[in-house]
């Protein structure tokens, strides 16, 4: 179970091809869209497999497990996004620019499936939630520091943002997954 | 041009799923009918939903639409359906700002839906074709419905010194060869303009 967190903590095939990031300016900002996004990512990995071993397999439709997954993705961070709100201000401030990025991220979909795929039990999707939830976050603070240190260089002029930020990704991962 | 900032949304497909050439073609066609058959339904509803319950009823008809089309492969064409893997339930998203396209005409959104679809094809084809023939010598063009078609056709290139690099197959070689491509883009967009 160890192996597994460690596993997912840096398993960069799993976050570097479902991230979707639109980059900031802003350091807090980063920070706190991926903490909001990495706990609802949690809460409904928990949820989608309770959801899906209790009441898809019982009535033995399978088939309908992206259309459920979806409406309960969307209602969960509807409702995390309301009781930020109301009862957190200052994180909302600061996260209300980039809600529909929260809301049309790939990651957390990607998870449900691959939990079902792979057949773990409940105390292993709880680690594996948390373990790529944590990668994630780790990553797109990557991302927003590799993209500040590389508009202070010199770049080619067609480059310049989003192109030199895959490339130099590509290369971590290249090394990352050499592990 | 206009759809490369809705590529950059629909990044996490173009990188898991291009690993080949015929791959790539197929969810870009997969796409496109996906959209057309949406935006023609939703254009045909918009009067008569209410306000309040546009946004989940569209998300329920787009995420059904692609649930049929999964049944249907994995019945019929399996080797598809199990190379396209967990990306396809992935086209859901791609429609999260589509519930406010223009909705006034059908034969405007139906040209604007294939506008769109077939633009991201022709994308996602040039990084197939580069990432396989750098990758893996091969070209496939019709490998995995060959139950439908009843034949194959795989081209092969003779290996050299430096050709088949495994590295283009991975996911870091796709990070590389979408990045570059989008500063191709970029630059024929400023001789453009």
């Amino acid at each position: 179970m160890i192996k597994l967190f460690i596993g997912s903590i840096f398993i960069s095939n799993i976050v570097l091809t479902k991230f979707l990031g639109i980059d900031f300016k802003d350091a807090t900002k980063v920070l706190y869209t991926s903490l909001v996004s990495a706990f609802i990512c949690i809460v409904s990995g928990i949820v989608n497999y309770i959801i899906y071993y209790n009441l898809l397999v019982v009535l033995k439709a399978d088939y309908l497990k992206t259309i459920i997954f979806i409406l309960s993705i969307t209602t969960i961070s509807n409702i995390v996004i309301l009781l930020i709100k109301k009862y957190l201000t200052n994180i909302y401030s600061k996260i209300e620019d980039c809600i529909p990025v929260i809301l049309t991220n790939s990651l957390i979909i990607g998870i449900s499936l691959l939990i079902i795929n792979n057949g773990y039990n409940l105390i292993d999707t709880i680690v594996y939630s948390i373990g790529s939830s944590i990668g994630y976050i780790l990553i797109m603070l990557l991302c927003y520091y590799l993209d500040s240190e590389l508009s202070k260089r010199k770049v080619l002029g067609s480059f310049k943002g989003y192109p030199i930020l895959l490339v130099t990704l590509g290369i971590i991962c290249m090394i990352i997954s050499r592990i | 041009m206009d759809t490369i900032y809705k590529i950059v949304i629909g990044i996490s497909i173009a990188l898991g799923v291009t690993f080949t050439f015929e791959n790539s073609y197929m969810m870009g066609l997969i796409l496109t009918l996906v959209l057309l058959i949406y935006n023609l339904i939703i254009c045909l509803i918009d009067k008569y939903v209410p306000v309040n319950v546009k946004l989940t009823s569209y998300i329920i008809i787009l995420s059904t639409i692609v649930t049929i089309i999964e049944i249907i492969l994995k019945e019929h064409i399996p080797a598809l359906y199990s190379n396209l893997g967990i990306y396809l339930p992935l086209l859901v998203l791609l429609g999260y700002d589509y519930d406010k396209v223009n909705t006034k005409d059908i034969k405007t959104n139906i040209i604007y839906s294939l506008k769109l679809g077939l633009s991201f094809t022709l994308f996602l084809t040039i990084i197939g074709c580069i990432r396989e023939v750098l990758g893996s010598n091969t070209l496939t063009i019709i490998s995995s419905i060959s139950n439908l078609v009843g034949f194959k056709l795989i081209y092969n290139i003779p290996t050299s010194n430096i050709l088949p690099m495994e590295m283009f197959l991975t996911n870091s070689g796709a990070f590389i060869t979408v990045g570059i491509l989008l500063a191709v883009f970029n630059k024929l967009k400023v001789k453009h303009d």
